[in-house]
């Protein structure tokens, strides 16, 4: 089995682990508590699907001619309920592709579920929706952008915590049928592995 | 009430984002420039100078970068892509003396190169270095007498040669000339009048926009045989940016192609003008640059566009457009020139000169085509 294959599955366990009601019993947040984090860290290329293209189909990890990159953002949170927050983050993404620069710049909201949460440790699951910004040597794109990651973090005082991110951050690019770029139609998937810090009050 | 209120913000914020997000300006799909773009190798190719294979088998494919002039070998039994190729700098670029142009001489006899260089004053200077096989070197250089401006790929130049006359007075002749071997001899289009000459060049074939006393002459001018033009006729202003000279039906076309606000055109250059021939489906990439970027193979010429390969099919009389197969490799990179590797023993397989991505390998006789990068 693939090495990418078995962390998707370890992200998969995690979360339904995570999701179970021996690990959900207690909270440690309040309505209205706030969490301000920043990340940075890498990004590996996942796949490049181009869904309407059949002859040319999906390209995956090195054939998608990215190379490694880099990712940082910031956001911020509040929470709705005990375990739910909600909020928005802004994001850099950079890829290089044969010597030439590819960035997405992503500005999404951002929902955050905590089910495990004892005050030192939190494992939480968030789901971003919203749009990137993405440019390619003179292209220019503002595209629909998804992103799932699952964050374990540990806190050192009631303030400052420190966590580790990973998950997938998924661009599309669309045309419709009246578009001469249809077959360029395509889904762009992105790993990011991140160190998160994070200030709660 | 508030929460509820601050969610229903959020979640009609993020839904807005979601929906709007269209098309800016991509030009094409990134995603799909992304999965084609060729590696940036640091080497400017300016032009790919010729293919010759030496007694071993091995062939040397001479080219121009920005460093100098260099020989890639590949040793007999390999290929184009082999980590045991090799490069050899022949004539490095330098502060002071830059060379601008080089051309590969070969006419069977003798073997060397034609180096146009600027010198540190701005003038230019035409040297022939001629190869010594069995020491596998150049010699020290011979330097054409003459000012001259631009020299192609395929050996013509052109500028102003000094002659003396009867009264030992020195007076210029303007225009194109060639080197025979051993000096520099005159095509036909020389006057004593100053000449205005743009040229663009494909293969053994010159074109040249020739303006003296604001009228335009254009000449083909065949390098294997270059005493005297094949073709002149007037013409008009227009900058053109690519030449092709076609052999098909066993005559000659000669095609020009214009790029205009309202599309990109092909036209035939005939004795009698200029004449419109076909529209290409996509646009060309350069304006204003005169650039060789088109080639024939099996009654078709080949195009490159921006970001597609328009292929004209000569029996047809049809235009379609590609990137796919060896067009899939090609279409982002920037084009600088393409000649055939040896169309007597190789036809269909062409050399690409490229700006960022050092030079491809084109295979069109291959099923389904290729492009192939060289070794680096």
């Amino acid at each position: 089995m693939k090495s990418s294959k078995k962390f998707i599955i370890a992200l998969v366990v995690l979360v339904i682990l995570a999701a179970t009601p021996a690990f959900a019993k207690s909270t440690y947040y309040f309505k209205g508590d706030q969490v301000f984090s920043i990340r940075a860290g890498v990004d590996f290329p996942g796949f490049i699907s181009f869904y309407k293209d059949s002859e040319r189909g999906s390209f995956t990890f090195k054939d998608t001619n990215l190379d490694l990159g880099g990712v940082a953002s910031i956001a911020y949170q509040g929470f709705i309920t005990e375990r739910f927050a909600l909020g928005g983050e802004l994001g850099y993404v950079f890829n290089y592709c044969g010597g030439k620069l590819l960035t997405t710049v992503p500005l999404t909201a951002k929902l955050t579920y905590i089910p495990i949460q004892t005050g030192s440790f939190d494992l939480a699951a968030s789901l971003n929706l919203g749009g990137a910004f993405v440019r390619f040597k003179e292209s220019r794109y503002f595209a629909p952008y998804a992103a799932v990651t699952l964050t374990p973090s540990v806190y050192f005082n009631d303030n400052w915590g420190l966590g580790l991110e990973s998950g997938l951050m998924l661009t599309w690019e669309f045309y419709t049928k009246n578009s001469n770029k249809y077959e360029c139609s395509a889904f762009c998937g992105l790993i990011p592995v991140t160190l998160t810090l994070s200030y709660r009050h | 009430m508030k929460r509820n209120t601050l969610t229903l913000v959020a979640v009609a914020i993020l839904l807005a984002i979601a929906l709007c997000a269209c098309n800016i300006d991509a030009s094409e799909g990134i995603y799909s420039q992304v999965v084609t773009e060729p590696d940036d190798t640091n080497i400017t190719i300016s032009a790919y100078l010729g293919y010759n294979k030496d007694s071993s088998g091995n062939s040397h494919y001479y080219y121009l970068s920005n460093e100098g002039v260099f020989r890639y070998t590949v040793n007999s039994g390999d290929t184009i892509e082999s980590s045991s190729n090799t490069i050899k700098e022949l004539f490095a670029s330098s502060k002071g003396n830059v060379i601008r142009k080089a051309s590969y001489y070969n006419d069977g006899s003798a073997e060397g190169f034609l180096i146009l260089t600027k010198n540190a004053d701005l003038s230019t200077t035409l040297t022939y270095y001629a190869y010594d096989s069995t020491n596998d070197n150049f010699d020290s250089g011979t330097e054409l007498e003459g000012y001259y401006d631009k020299l192609l790929v395929n050996g013509l130049f052109f500028g102003k040669k000094a002659y003396v006359d009867s009264e030992s007075n020195t007076y210029y002749k303007y225009g194109v000339f060639y080197f025979d071997g051993s000096a520099v001899a005159e095509t036909d289009i020389i006057s004593t009048n100053v000449l205005e000459i743009t040229a663009m060049e494909s293969e053994n074939y010159a074109f040249f926009d020739v303006t003296e006393s604001s009228e335009h002459t254009f000449y083909v001018v065949d390098a294997d045989s270059p005493s005297a033009a094949v073709l002149s006729a007037t013409g008009d202003s227009s900058l053109y940016v690519g030449f092709q000279h076609i052999s098909y039906n066993e005559s000659d076309i000669y095609m020009l192609l214009d790029k205009t606000d309202s599309g990109s055109y092909a036209y035939k250059l005939t004795s009698t003008g200029v004449e419109s021939w076909f529209t290409l489906n996509s646009t060309l990439e350069h304006e204003n640059t005169p650039q060789s970027c088109s080639f024939v193979y099996d009654d078709k010429i080949y195009i490159k566009c921006s970001s597609f390969f328009d292929i004209y099919d000569l029996s047809e009389e049809t235009v379609t457009s590609t990137q796919t197969n060896f067009a899939s490799e090609l279409r982002l990179a920037e084009i600088t020139n393409i000649k055939a590797e040896d169309e007597t023993n190789s036809p269909g397989v062409f050399i690409v000169g490229t700006d960022e991505s050092f030079l491809y390998q084109v295979d069109l006789s291959a099923s389904p085509s290729t492009a192939s990068n060289f070794y680096l």
